[in-house]
């Protein structure tokens, strides 16, 4: 059958999957190898686990309830409206799952086309997961779910050279936009509301378009691969003397 | 949605940064412990990649959490029950891709996770050595952490760089040290003073001290013999080291 996916489909099993939340139901996304959802399994929460795994086998797909959101060329951004609604979604997982998850924002001066644009050549930069809406009037907003401050850096440095590659499109000639983007994290042992998340990223964003030249800003520190190193001094402090002094005596003992 | 009246296991994870110092051994005799205190055990192989629970145990497993997350299959079906109060959920062995769980495959886990572990007192978590992202993610999803460390300068600093870690990327602030292997109670004490001396003037913490676990030649015993050495030598002194140390965690 060759049928040709609505391209609200997706939106459809988003606002499906919030209205779930409500309910004493499980929203389960079956996913293939395909890009698009195969569908979504709603299913009783007094289901157990035993049973409903017994069902996904038989279906022979994996409980998998969050699948990537790469739009396709021909698709409208979903609005802001739906990214808080996400990032709520989104907040409540940290707190669940006690891993992060990360905002990115993104403005692109110009108007509301270049959006579109950028998140089509950012369609690459995209992993499982993600959730890419339309920020604002000409910027994105990306969630980037168990993403950490630091590889939330490196991805948006990732999707910075990849946006000053594209040639934008404005009427018949092509424009090279300037970027700002900011980043916001919320970890488990700090939660917050979806309101709170995108203010942070929304802070971070302002400060980087006051700085300019492309900036990205991140609303706590990157902490670099080596910063948790133990340091001369904690390791001279870790072998002191007296320890080896009681291993003599207790081995003489 | 009606509200389910659920127990509230004790999640505790035992990590060490190094190999080799006897966590797993550790952790099945402390579960043999708690067990015949009569508290309702689960102890989960929290090395994904490189499980060991089932050979110290000399168990013959079937089904692991690898075919959870990649089947969906139940994780309940691969609990392995030890005695009526313990039971074990083991991992695969020799399954790279294991160790490395992407963020659905961890979130999956965890409510799998969540699903089974309301009928236990206690869910203890034997993680890999090192600093990787499972090990991390172990010890920031329980309630409770235990670093296991004995007297060697390798293991005093994989040991104090794990806490490092956990601490300023993961705000985790309270941690119990097991000092293993040691020669002397004064051995034990001098390294637990040591390590927390270090750690309460690097990273303002204030350790819990556990326990000193001695040199044992029963410990070597047991585990050759794939049982714990609390049930083939309940006499000796590792044994009544870790009855001590049960009664401490029943206390936490």
């Amino acid at each position: 059958m060759n049928r040709k996916v609505p391209s609200d489909t997706a939106l459809l099993y988003r606002s499906l999957e919030e209205q779930a939340r409500q309910h004493p139901v499980r929203a389960i996304r079956l996913t293939g190898k395909g890009p698009e959802p195969l569908g979504l399994l709603l299913i009783d929460d007094t289901i157990p686990a035993s049973e409903m795994a017994s069902v996904l086998a038989g279906l022979r797909f994996t409980d998998q309830p969050r699948t990537a959101s790469v739009e396709k060329n021909d698709e409208k951004l979903p609005d802001q409206a739906w990214l808080r609604q996400q990032l709520a979604v989104e907040m409540d997982r940290v707190r669940q799952t006690r891993l992060p998850c990360a905002l990115l924002l993104i403005t692109l001066s110009g108007a509301s086309p270049l959006a579109e644009q950028g998140a089509r050549a950012l369609a690459p930069c995209l992993h499982p997961g993600d959730l890419l809406s339309g920020f604002q009037k000409d910027g994105l907003a990306l969630i980037m779910p168990g993403t950490t401050v630091g590889k939330a850096r490196k991805r948006a440095e990732e999707m910075r050279a990849t946006l000053r590659n594209t040639a934008f499109a404005k009427g018949t000639g092509a424009v090279t936009p300037s970027l700002s983007l900011g980043i916001a994290v919320c970890h488990a042992y700090d939660t917050m509301a979806a309101e709170q998340l995108l203010a942070l990223a929304e802070a971070e964003l302002t400060r980087a378009a006051t700085m300019g030249h492309d900036t990205i800003c991140q609303n706590a520190a990157v902490r670099s691969e080596d910063s948790c190193q133990v340091t001369v001094e904690e390791r001279a402090q870790l072998w002191m003397q007296p320890r080896k002094a009681s291993r003599a005596a207790g081995m003489a003992a | 949605m009606t509200a389910k009246n659920k127990r509230s296991p004790k999640i505790i994870c035992i990590s060490s940064g190094k190999g080799g110092v006897g966590k797993t051994s550790f952790s099945v005799n402390v579960a043999t412990a708690l067990s015949q205190k009569g508290k309702s055990v689960l102890l989960i192989d929290g090395d994904l990649g490189l499980a060991n629970v089932d050979v110290v145990l000399g168990l013959n497993v079937r089904h692991t959490i690898r075919e959870t997350i990649e089947e969906g299959r139940d994780l309940a079906s691969s609990l392995v029950e030890i005695n009526p109060k313990f039971q074990v959920l083991p991992a695969s062995s020799g399954v790279p891709e294991m160790a490395n769980l992407s963020y659905e495959e961890q979130a999956f886990l965890t409510s799998s996770l969540e699903e089974i572990i309301d009928r236990f007192d206690f869910v203890l978590i034997d993680t890999a050595a090192g600093i990787g992202d499972s090990v991390l993610w172990f010890n920031t999803w329980s309630q409770e952490n235990i670093v296991i460390l004995t007297p060697d300068p390798t293991s005093l600093t994989d040991a104090y760089a794990l806490i490092k870690v956990l601490n300023s990327r993961h705000d985790r602030k309270r941690f119990h040290l097991l000092i293993n292997s040691v020669q002397s109670k004064k051995e034990g004490q001098d390294v637990f003073a040591n390590m927390s001396m270090v750690l309460g003037r690097f990273l303002k913490i204030t350790p819990l001290s556990l326990g000193a676990m001695p040199q044992d030649k029963s410990v070597s015993m047991a585990i050759r013999q794939q049982r714990p050495f609390l049930l083939g030598a309940p006499e000796s002194k590792a044994s009544l080291e870790i009855i001590a140390v049960a009664e401490r965690i029943i206390n936490l």
